[in-house]
């Protein structure tokens, strides 16, 4: 193609790069500084898309982000995947070289679309259409409704793969944030800049100017160009302001937490190119003490019958094609407008040699553009409507008729007046997306029929300005945007200078709009018969949609918007929402302030989920937390699980090996000679001061005021409502400090929950405490040969049984490292646990291995730890219990120091309920056959509730759960725990646990410890 | 032979690696060499006289009294305001006469038996240098907090969140006019995660990475 519609010079293009891209397959042609739109346009391309229910021919409408029609999906090659990205605006998207672009909602192509069927069962798809059919049978919905129907609705198609882009996000900090570099935000952020203030200008477009690049309006004595580039010299000098291009601000959160998308790399040809690490996207989050939002305004369109075929558009949008990228819209243009800006575009469409009709809802056109499209010899009729648009794929003409007084009906002959463009305007919208985010309410303006911003909120504060408060005189945002500057300055106490005055020619941007506001342009049908007035073109709804709803007494506009759909699709309604209050108003009766307006939300625009997870994804989701030995473990095969943040070695499979094999192997090892465990996870925590045992004699359920230095005790720790939080042992290293350990995964909790008592509840006592978990290095020894072992490497401390007896602690040297040695046991065996300052874990491991191969010594992982206490029946915090578990469920009561004056949990413990005799109760399981291995979480049954079924029609009462469960080489057979209703009394009873596969296995209730009940071994 | 002292970041191998990264690069990241990092708690409103005695025992190093500040010495050792009774000692390992172990053991026996803790977090604590003429790009994608000249300036320190990790951190030169480098220490097992994040971030600037 050619572009045969570029205009021989001109537009803000770069002529000598010219690109080529491709759109539903077809190869073009366009200059660096297209977008796709525009170069499409160039090149005569109006269809671009088919709509969302309908698949009706829609074409380009707009210039910018507002776009509801012209969506498409980007990198759609094969080769393209993982970068393909769905309903791209392709008025806002950047051309760059080979770009690849398709379609939305067609098939099988743009121009033969089977969907379009639905344009004739339009009348059998209402308003409200979905929810309607909730109604009808649940065969209809899976034959018909699901399968066909959903299906043809829809936009764009997403990727199959993963996101392949890198991006990224940044925190940033500002004084004054202001949104948008037309003119006002310009003029705002000199002013800003000068103060000395911390200034980030934003903008969503690839250059400063806004308004300024469609309607280059001297200023300040300069051309729109210079001046420009003469603030935006003023700004890059000032090292306080950053100006951000290609960065739309898409969220206002409190206290002016903003949000902002920035486009790195997606306009450059080789986007991610190798070499080039910078991410396609930025996320940034921006903490702004004061917001200025000079984000401009939407044109709106004109409501009229088949309005929405391909090559009507805005008329400003008109112009931008124009001035901007040289591209003339069509030979034969129609502008059908209601105030007199809008006249500028059917002006500079005459001066490119276009052939120009103008026809002007208003009675009276005096202003000075009429004045001059008049003297051009522009036919021009006032007091008319268009009465329908003529064409399919393409407009080819317009019917117009003269209008009665009021605008409610044709009064005279209908013409028909050839054209292939309309450009139509109904006045402006200030963008108050983000005035309204920040919880601000809008004021209905009825001379420039629109809503404007009413008093901004004073947690998240902003101050609009220029077009976004509705001034639509260059001069008055001119003023506005330094004001407003000003007055976020005064705000935040900075003081500011003289307010640079410049001003626009009068002349050349009149700035007044002597509105007259028609919401639904009177036809010679009504708005059902005969083709339709659209509103919302992305959701398709149309004018009769909105009359149908509210025939059907819908009255709130919330309930409108969601039951026809209207301003609900990607573009969230910023060209409809308007026009839909004013054709609401008319048929309602009552004023446009009265109706009110639908919630505005973050974002803006739409913003890619790949964005805001930034780097976080894959391999930096989350911390991965490793031991002082983790190496070691690493390259001895171990295999790793992850509790809480930390990766613990789970076991360690020799080559060929099974999971079960190695656990058996590493448990065996334990019982039969010496194991060793990696323990340095569990949490570790100093509690120091006077008052050190007494606050531990409220945070544990046990008694502590008497344990002995140097000795160590278990403890139980309940949260307010008396169920288990986390246990651990402490020990007592000096009159005035503990030593507490708590579970790994509990670790800061614990902490936390702690320091919360200590602050707010208990300000009586004498404790601190700090962390210390990460400066120790822990190894379990654990096995008959422990102390064997432990004694040929420790020499300055007497290990005998009777001089180091069970929960003592003593200080040491251990292979020549300075170590806290506690004998303690999680494994029933005889234990010891090495403690050294964490940078000499791993000599400590290894010496401790070296010297251990004597005795066979096996690392083992938490697996084999988990079934060494489940022969034993410790519980392990989380997995036996579930937080609704007290300590006579655990049947722990022995630990419950029913006497102490209080502890955490104490007086919920007092509650009936927690002594109910059928609460669930800790019990040992024990299969009818020793090899049967129950799955955990399996459920059990009464003997006489067995199902004879694998599938029984009814449920039957579950008794309890199985918590753990395992082999047990020591006990030679399965061993189970599990909590069982009212267990403790129902021990020796049979019970039936119901397996998936139909068995039903026989199991006797039991005590919980399964090997050396009488605890010979860990006092050995 | 294992070696004695196994730092959190030596899986890393960061000094293979130093020599390869451009020395230009516009962000600098190194490995800081382990320092005596002792944990103090007291109270210096309720208890000024163990404020007394425990500068003292730190040789004359002064508590800071201004919140998420620090006092900082010419011999690489600094006092951290860490919140209205926790303070931070950090000093180097080995101090010019002999082991800086001296100043734990002065704390804690001039502290002993009050309503006061003393406890060393030498090995709990990893040190992460990050500097170069765009290091503060590299800070905005890992933490919320404002580091700008005009808000965080030398002599100050704090405690927050970067790429999920708690950690502390100030500017080493108090003297300077602006903060060109900055110390962060976290726990050591965070460390490994953190650095690879700061890696990570500044490759778009030219990143390199210096030896121990």
């Amino acid at each position: 193609m050619t572009q045969e519609f570029r205009l021989p010079a001109g537009g803000r293009i770069d002529r000598s790069e010219l690109l080529s891209f491709t759109f539903d397959g077809q190869t073009y042609t366009g200059y660096r500084g297209d977008t796709v739109a525009s170069a499409l346009l160039a090149n005569g391309v109006h269809l671009v898309g088919r709509s969302f229910k309908y698949h009706r021919p829609r074409g380009i409408v707009s210039a910018g982000v507002e776009e509801p029609n012209a969506l498409i999906d980007c990198n759609v090659t094969a080769a393209e995947k993982g970068t393909r990205e769905a309903n791209n605006r392709a008025t806002f998207t950047e051309l760059r070289q080979g770009l690849t672009t398709k379609s939305v909602n067609a098939f099988p192509n743009l121009n033969f679309d089977i969907g379009a069927i639905n344009a004739v069962m339009a009348r059998f798809i209402p308003a409200g259409f979905y929810y309607k059919s909730f109604l009808v049978s649940t065969t209809m919905w899976h034959r018909l409704i699901e399968p066909v129907i959903r299906r043809a609705a829809g936009l764009g198609v997403s990727d199959d793969v993963a996101d392949i882009s890198r991006y990224d996000a940044h925190y940033q900090h500002a004084d004054v944030v202001i949104v948008g570099a037309g003119p006002t935000g310009l003029q705002a952020a000199r002013t800003a800049a000068k103060s000395g203030a911390r200034v980030i200008l934003v903008e969503q477009d690839t250059e400063c100017g806004g308004s300024l690049l469609r309607d280059p309006v001297e200023i300040d004595g300069m051309d729109a160009d210079l001046w420009v580039a003469t603030v935006e010299a003023e700004l890059a000098q000032a090292d306080n302001v950053r100006v951000m291009t290609r960065t739309t601000l898409s969220g206002i959160f409190d206290h002016n937490m903003l949000t902002a998308l920035e486009r790195v790399t997606d306009h450059l040809d080789i986007p991610e190119a190798d070499g080039d690490p910078r991410p396609r996207m930025r996320w940034h989050r921006i903490r702004a003490k004061q917001v200025v939002l000079a984000t401009g305004a939407f044109e709106r369109p004109l409501v009229f019958r088949n309005n929405d075929l391909p090559g009507i558009m805005f008329a400003s949008a008109v112009e931008t094609y124009l001035q901007r990228y040289g591209v003339k819209t069509g030979e034969q243009g129609l502008f059908l407008i209601n105030n007199d800006m809008a006249l500028s575009a059917a002006i500079k469409a005459k001066e490119a040699g276009v052939e120009v009709t103008v026809v002007d809802v208003r009675s009276e056109s005096t202003g000075p553009y009429t004045e001059r499209l008049q003297a051009m010899g522009v036919p021009f009729f006032t007091n008319h409507t268009l009465v329908e648009a003529k064409g399919t794929k393409r407009v080819k003409g317009a019917v117009i008729a003269p209008m009665n007084g009021d605008g409610t009906a044709i009064a005279g002959e209908m013409q028909t007046i050839e054209c292939d463009f309309i450009g139509s305007s109904s006045g402006y919208n200030p963008i108050v997306h983000l005035h309204c985010q920040s919880g601000a309410k809008l004021d209905f303006d009825p001379a420039t029929a629109c809503f404007v911003p009413g008093a901004p909120v004073s947690a998240t504060p902003t101050i609009s300005a220029g077009g976004a408060k509705g001034l639509f005189s260059l001069n008055d945002a001119l003023l506005s945007g330094a004001d407003a500057a000003a007055r976020a300055l005064d705000a935040i106490g900075l003081a500011h200078g003289e307010k640079t005055v410049v001003s626009a020619s009068e002349e050349a941007h009149p700035g007044s709009l002597h509105i007259r506001h028609l919401w639904l342009l009177p036809s010679d049908k009504p708005t059902s018969k005969g083709g339709k007035f659209w509103v919302d073109f992305q959701n398709d709804v149309t004018a009769a949609d909105l009359e149908l709803a509210v025939r059907e007494n819908f009255r709130s506009v919330e309930h409108i918007k969601r039951y026809t759909t209207l301003g609900m699709a990607t573009d969230q309604g910023k060209t409809s929402n308007i026009n839909a209050l004013g054709i609401l108003s008319d048929v309602l009766g009552v004023t446009i302030p009265d109706i009110g307006t639908t919630t505005f939300r973050p974002p803006y625009t739409p913003t890619t989920f790949g964005a805001i997870a930034g780097r976080e994804p894959g391999d930096f989701l989350d911390v991965a937390r490793t031991t002082p030995m983790h190496d070691w473990h690493v390259e001895h095969g171990a295999l790793f699980e992850d509790v809480g943040q930390w990766k613990r070695a789970w076991y360690y499979p020799k080559p060929g090996e099974t999971m079960h094999a190695a656990v058996d192997r590493e448990c065996r090892a334990v019982r039969e000679s010496l194991g060793i465990l990696d323990a340095s996870t569990l949490g570790k925590i100093i509690v120091k001061g006077p008052d050190a045992a007494e606050f531990l004699n409220r945070v544990y359920t046990n008694k502590w005021m008497k344990l002995g230095i140097g000795r160590c005790r278990y403890g139980l720790m309940l949260g307010e409502d008396g169920m288990i939080m986390d246990d651990g042992v402490s020990a007592r290293v000096a009159e005035d400090e503990f030593l507490m350990t708590t579970t790994t995964g509990g670790a800061a909790g614990v902490l936390s929950h702690l320091e919360d008592y200590l602050q707010t509840e208990w300000t009586d006592l004498k404790v601190y405490l700090t962390s210390v978990t990460e400066q120790w290095a822990v190894a379990s020894i654990n096995g008959p040969k422990a102390r064997d072992l432990l004694a040929e490497l420790c020499e300055d401390v007497d290990l005998s049984p009777d001089a180091f007896k069970f929960m003592e602690w003593k200080e040491a040297t251990v292979a020549g490292l300075p170590a806290r040695i506690f004998r303690i046991s999680f494994t029933g065996d005889l234990a010891f646990e090495i403690n050294v300052p964490a940078d000499k874990g791993m000599a400590l491991w290894t010496a401790l291995i070296t010297a251990g191969a004597k005795y066979g010594i096996t690392p083992y992982g938490t697996e084999a730890m988990h079934v060494l206490r489940a022969e034993k029946g410790f519980i392990i915090v989380g997995q036996d219990t579930d937080g609704s578990l007290n300590p006579y469920d655990m049947d722990m009561g022995w630990i419950v120091g029913q006497d102490k004056a209080d502890f955490i949990g104490k007086r919920s413990l007092t509650r009936k309920d927690m002594s109910e005799p059928l609460r669930k109760q800790y019990v040992g399981i024990l299969t009818e056959d020793p090899k049967e291995v129950l799955p955990e979480g399996a459920q059990l049954v009464n003997l006489a509730d067995a199902p004879t079924t694998a599938a029984p029609k009814e449920p039957v009462p579950m008794q309890g759960h199985v918590s753990s469960s395992y082999w047990s080489s020591a006990a030679g057979r399965s061993i189970a725990l599990g909590l069982v209703k009212g267990g403790l009394a129902r021990k020796g009873e049979t019970l039936v646990v119901p397996m998936p596969d139909g068995r039903n296995v026989k199991v006797t209730l039991g005590d919980t410890v399964f090997v050396d009940a009488e605890g010979a071994r860990q006092h050995g | 032979m294992v070696e004695l002292n196994y730092r959190p970041l030596s899986p890393l191998a960061l000094s293979a690696r130093a020599g390869k990264t451009p020395s230009s690069a516009d962000v600098h990241l190194w490995e800081l060499p382990k320092r005596r990092m002792l944990t103090l708690r007291l109270d210096p409103v309720a208890a000024p006289e163990l404020v007394a005695r425990a500068e003292e025992a730190m040789g004359g190093m002064k508590l800071p009294t201004k919140p998420n500040t620090m006092t900082a010495y010419t011999s690489d050792s600094y006092v951290l305001w860490m919140s209205p009774d926790e303070f931070m000692i950090d000093m180097p390992y080995e101090g010019p006469n002999g082991s800086d172990a001296a100043v734990l053991q002065a704390l804690t026996s001039a502290l002993a038996g009050e309503f006061a803790l003393v406890a060393d977090v030498s090995d709990q604590m990893a040190g992460i240098g990050l500097g170069g003429d765009l290091w503060r790009e590299v800070w905005s994608k890992v933490c919320a907090l404002d580091i700008h000249d005009s808000v965080f300036k030398p002599g100050d320190c704090a405690q927050t969140v970067a790429a999920k990790a708690n950690i502390v951190f100030y500017g080493p030169d108090a003297t300077a006019d602006r903060v060109d480098h900055v110390r962060l220490y976290t726990r050591r097992s965070f460390s490994q995660y953190l650095f690879m994040r700061l890696e990570d971030a500044a490759l778009e600037y030219g990143v390199s990475l210096k030896a121990l």
